[in-house]
């Protein structure tokens, strides 16, 4: 073809739009791979289907008759010819594909999707591949995103992963657009999001692409629940050990849909029961519970309404008359969000995001009692209540955002451009004193804070096809920050597509303007994922500075992804290593952090295989370097391993399917032990231990391995109507490897003999439940 | 499927998990330190004419053999090695050192002195150790006087006496102490008596310039010498990192270092006494 031929093509370039959903349920489908081809010819062209199912794709032949093709994992391909392309939106349901079971055949939609190929910017976790790694306790979202060879997780008892050698508070999670703050229950251990309504997880590893919609520090973690069903009510849910899930969702009217659910424990009252028969000597008066709703309106086309709420609290209330001291710990989020989509000319999208999200806390612990007893002689002494304050404060942290952004198509090249407003506001105020400081220590400290802040931006990117298979996208954000400054953060891109391969390299930059309370250093800090997010107050913003080049590709089943990077962390808020990091407090006082710095780099892999016979596997191995740099000290922070390694597998035979998780890496850092060294105490007449150390973290832990192992069974049950059980099994640690958090030292008074005693990653637990849908 | 096919993995996996559970956590490991690492405490009492310190071999069995050392101690124009190995209870009231230690001593040509630089030098098992310090000033005694005479009230009871004072910079730890505590008894005679009788001695001070001091009175007519002592950094250093953690480098400074030789070289100079009498 002649340069003329190709121009006059191109000039004769119309664009296709419309939604892409679900046969059954009307649920819209993300990444289905929509292509356009002339009947007579060969021009094609293609797009792919957003997180709401809708898909644009310019450059599509006009005038000409055309086939459009959309296929999508799980689903039947869906073919469909024009005479032309159609001026309006297009509505593609597409059918799941029907799958042998035990010689049936069934439409099932719940096949996991590759979470390689779906996006370039992300690793994307789906429903289904949520169902079918091993579960630790129950279903879990979070835990799952671990399985990304860009997230870490810092300890078996948080479920909250690192992205790329950054802490949690660059990491935000979203939940149906809005931040969810400490979206976790029991200390970190579990997801605070019901894995039952969660549509898929994206794992944003960079600033760049997607992620200069977040202008966050280390990615983001998106979590988009389902619309609802469509087409009738369903129910769905589980019993597990430690809480029972529970989701209803239906159709209201023609349009609209909603899904309602809700989790409760039974820990304290399950504990309760124990003690009552004796099995237990106190019980554990602890609850969380959490609640979400969505009604989403589809509006026609692209357009659509969605309204999200989010309620959760947490509960330890040990007000006990034999105790002497006496604890009162609520806490608990709220969230809310509205997304509008509308049309914007013949091939652009509005969309529209406002959310409001609020996490408090009321902390109070008594001491100084005395309990009641009998003594010798038989008297009774009455119970004398603590008197004594030693831990008591309340706080709250709040963002309100609003976020506009625009898609749309000039030619072959796709802008996006938006514009957010962010409020946040911190107000905590903890005291501590020196008696639960001396006992508690681990975990608080004071904090005294109060401070909000604005911050406004607006983006844009532009993604275009170039000749010979390259395409680039670049882009530029824009965020003030009031009272601190203004930063500019670009973002740039080339890529190459071959027939099965492409790479990519980029570079990108990004700020925010909160810190974290949170001690990374302190072993505290292993145990518990909670975080307080404060303003920084004073200029220069944290930024993140970040370089990547990639490979993916794929040949049959098997798909692979290669990623590096490097990034280079300035203007973060520390605090000082101290000369005890290890005992310092998880949550301390922000007010004395420094300014300081930090450096990550890493080589990712990934790849996936899923066969037709039933058998799917999912792996990744990542090797990182990160330091951190506070004053004059340069460390590698205690959360990182050099080696991780991640494999999970599932085969389905008929009903049963079994899954495994295998988790091997490097050990985490640690200070080497050069001496014991006692010391007199003065007139005390006793010696204690001095335990001297090396170089801070320059020394390594023994190697992290763990198995874990699952069996879920699905049964087809006419009860309600019709549907299915789903009894589950699974074994966390099944060979009760010992993993270790870290170690102290313990002498022997008699014997002299001093061990290195472990504090211990999660030992070997089994889990059961049974999951319903109906 | 039949039922029994349907539970068959769940009785696999139940068994393997009752196997594995024989071993649940990491057992402790034996932690294996050199041997011949030696930790030297010297804590120098200024108005003292000789010189202590107790030399431990941490990391061995209290039945192995105690460290070889030499050591000497320079001070202004003079040195004094340490060559006179002491009773135990002569340097350290604590029984409970880990390992075989030794304590010894070293004749001064003079006390030691307050504010007065003192260095100390010498050979371990696996090295040279050195180490320098300078003496810290005596606190003042501001509140009460020199003397004080006091009446208790109720027999059996705790005495208070509050105390006020200013120490310098050089000193990290106040002690209180009491000294040459005497009861008169019935028949007249004066006898001393352990100064643990009358309270937890010495102990730290609550608060930088004022503390409390409670005395706890036997109805018996008693006096005693209380004094304030204070401690110089390098022994606080050391003393705020008790624990079972390890505390990285760059550690605080302790006053001594060489190869293979850990611990603590530091003064303590007492205040001048306030003499008390309780009748």
């Amino acid at each position: 073809m002649t340069h003329t031929a190709l121009f006059v093509a191109a000039m004769q370039q119309a664009t296709l739009s419309g939604v892409v959903r679900d046969s059954v349920d009307l649920e819209p489908i993300a990444f289905a791979q929509v292509t356009v081809t002339a009947v007579a010819g060969e021009a094609a062209a293609s797009g792919v289907s957003d997180r709401y199912g809708a898909f644009v794709v310019p450059g599509a032949p006009e005038g000409v008759a055309v086939r459009v093709e959309v296929t999508a994992y799980g689903y039947a391909v869906w073919t469909q010819s024009y005479e032309s392309i159609p001026s309006e939106h297009i509505r593609v349901l597409l059918s799941p594909v029907p799958i042998g079971l035990q010689g049936l055949e069934v439409s099932v939609s719940g096949r996991p999707g590759d979470p390689i190929s779906r996006s370039r910017d992300a690793f994307v976790i789906d429903s289904a591949l949520i169902r079918t790694l091993p579960t630790i306790l129950e279903t879990d979202v979070l835990r799952a995103a671990a399985v990304s060879p860009s997230a870490s997780a810092p300890s078996d008892y948080t479920s909250v992963p690192f992205i790329r050698g950054g802490a949690s508070d660059g990491t935000p999670v979203l939940l149906d657009g809005v931040r969810l703050f400490n979206a976790f229950h029991l200390g970190g251990f579990l997801s605070a999001i019901n894995a039952e309504v969660v549509e898929r997880a994206t794992i944003l590893a960079g600033s760049g692409g997607e992620g200069m919609a977040i202008g966050s520090l280390s990615g983001a973690i998106d979590i988009a629940t389902r619309d609802g069903s469509r087409d009738e009510m369903r129910m769905a849910g589980s019993l597990g050990l430690a809480s029972s899930r529970l989701s209803v969702e239906g159709p209201i009217g023609e349009s609209v849909s909603y899904l309602l659910n809700g989790r409760r424990t039974y820990i304290d009252g399950f504990t309760a029961g124990l003690e009552q028969v004796g099995v237990i000597n106190g019980h554990l008066p602890y609850f969380f519970q959490d609640l979400h709703s969505k009604v989403t309106a589809d509006l026609g086309g692209v357009r659509r309404l969605s309204v999200s709420g989010y309620l959760n609290s947490e509960s330890l209330q040990i007000f006990d008359e034999e105790e002497t001291r006496t604890m009162g710990l609520a806490w608990g989020n709220a969230a809310a969000s509205v997304h509008y989509r509308d049309r914007l000319g013949a091939g652009g999208v509005l969309d529209v995001n406002v959310g409001h999200s609020r996490f408090g806390s009321d902390l109070i612990a008594l001491g100084g009692g005395t309990p009641g007893y009998v003594d010798h002689e038989g008297e009774s002494h009455e119970y004398v209540p603590p008197a004594d304050t030693l831990l008591f404060g309340d706080g709250a942290m709040s963002e309100t955002r609003a976020d506009l952004r625009v898609t749309w198509h000039a030619g072959l090249a796709t802008v996006t451009a938006g514009a957010q407003g962010t409020r946040f506001l911190g107000d905590h105020h903890y005291d501590v004193t020196d008696t639960f400081d001396s006992d508690e220590g681990f975990f608080f400290s004071p904090i005294k804070l109060e401070e909000g802040s604005w911050r406004l931006a607006a983006y844009s990117s532009v993604e275009i096809p170039l000749r010979r298979g390259f395409s680039t996208r670049a882009g530029l954000r824009v965020d003030r920050f009031a009272d601190l400054a203004t930063t500019l953060a670009p973002f740039s891109e080339l890529s190459y597509a071959a027939s099965w391969w492409s790479a990519r390299i980029s570079a990108s930059r990004s700020h925010q303007a909160l810190a974290s309370v949170r001690n990374e250093e302190a072993i505290g800090a292993s145990f518990l994922a909670y975080d307080l997010l404060v303003p920084v107050s004073a200029a220069p913003v944290p930024r993140n500075t970040e370089f990547s080049i990639g490979w993916e590709g794929s040949r049959g089943g098997l798909r692979v992804r290669l990623d590096a990077y490097t990034r280079k962390l300035d203007h973060l808020r520390l605090p000082a290593l101290g000369a005890k990091p290890t005992t310092g407090t998880a949550l301390g006082d922000p007010s004395v952090w420094e300014v300081a710095s930090g450096s990550a780099s890493g080589i990712e892999t990934s790849w996936s295989w899923i066969s037709d016979a039933g058998l799917s596997v999912l792996g990744s191995y990542r090797w990182g370097k990160v330091t951190r740099t506070v004053g004059s000290r340069t460390y590698t922070p205690r959360f990182h391993r050099d080696h991780e390694f991640e494999l999970g597998t599932s085969y389905a035979h008929g009903a049963s399917s079994w899954s495994a998780r295998v988790s091997l890496r490097s050990g985490q850092p640690e200070t080497p032990v050069l001496a014991i060294a006692p010391i007199d105490q003065y007139g005390g007449g006793f010696t204690d231990n001095v335990v001297l150390g090396g170089e801070y973290n320059s020394q390594r832990l023994p190697h992290y391995a763990r198995i874990d192992i699952g069996w879920r069974r699905e049964s087809r049950v006419s009860w309600f109507g019709g549907g299915s059980v789903v009894p589950y099994l699974s074994v966390a640690n099944l060979f009760s490897l010992p993993n270790v958090v870290g170690w102290y030292v313990e002498q022997d008074y008699y014997s002299n003999k001093v061990e290195k005693v472990y504090v211990p990653q999660l030992p070997m637990i089994p889990f059961f439940g049974l999951e319903f849908r109906f | 499927m039949s039922r029994r096919a349907v539970w068959r993995p769940v009785v696999t996996l139940a068994s393997v998990v009752a196997w594995s559970a024989c071993d649940f956590i990491r057992p402790p490991d034996l932690f294996e330190a050199h041997p011949d690492v030696v930790s030297i405490s010297i804590l120098l009492i200024a108005g003292e004419s000789r010189a202590r310190l107790v030399a431990v071999h941490p990391h061995r069995p209290r039945n192995a053999e105690a460290p070889e050392i030499t050591a000497t101690l320079e001070g202004p124009g003079w040195s004094a090695p340490f060559l006179e190995e002491l009773e135990l209870h002569s340097c350290t009231s604590s029984t409970s050192w880990p390992g075989p230690l030794r304590c010894l001593g070293a004749r001064l040509p003079e006390p030691v002195r307050a504010n007065q630089r003192y260095a100390i030098v010498g050979t371990g098992p696996l090295g040279a150790f050195k180490g320098a310090m300078t003496m810290p000033a005596a606190p003042e005694v501001l509140d009460p006087g020199d003397s004080l005479r006091l009446q208790p009230q109720v027999p059996y009871m705790e005495v208070e006496i509050p105390m006020r004072f200013r120490t310098g910079y050089d000193i990290g730890t106040v002690l209180v102490d009491v000294r040459e505590a005497f009861e008169t008894r019935d028949d007249g005679e004066e006898v001393e008596i352990n100064r643990h009788h009358l309270g937890y001695f010495p102990r730290p001070v609550e608060d930088a310039e004022a503390d409390t001091v409670y005395i706890f009175y036997r109805t018996h007519p008693l006096r005693f010498k209380l004094h304030l002592l204070g401690i110089g950094w390098h022994y606080t250093n050391f003393l705020a990192n008790i624990g079972t953690f390890p505390t990285p480098k760059p550690w605080p400074n302790f006053g001594i270092e060489g190869e293979g030789v850990y611990g603590y070289f530091d003064g303590l100079t007492p205040s001048q006494a306030v003499r008390v009498w309780i009748r």
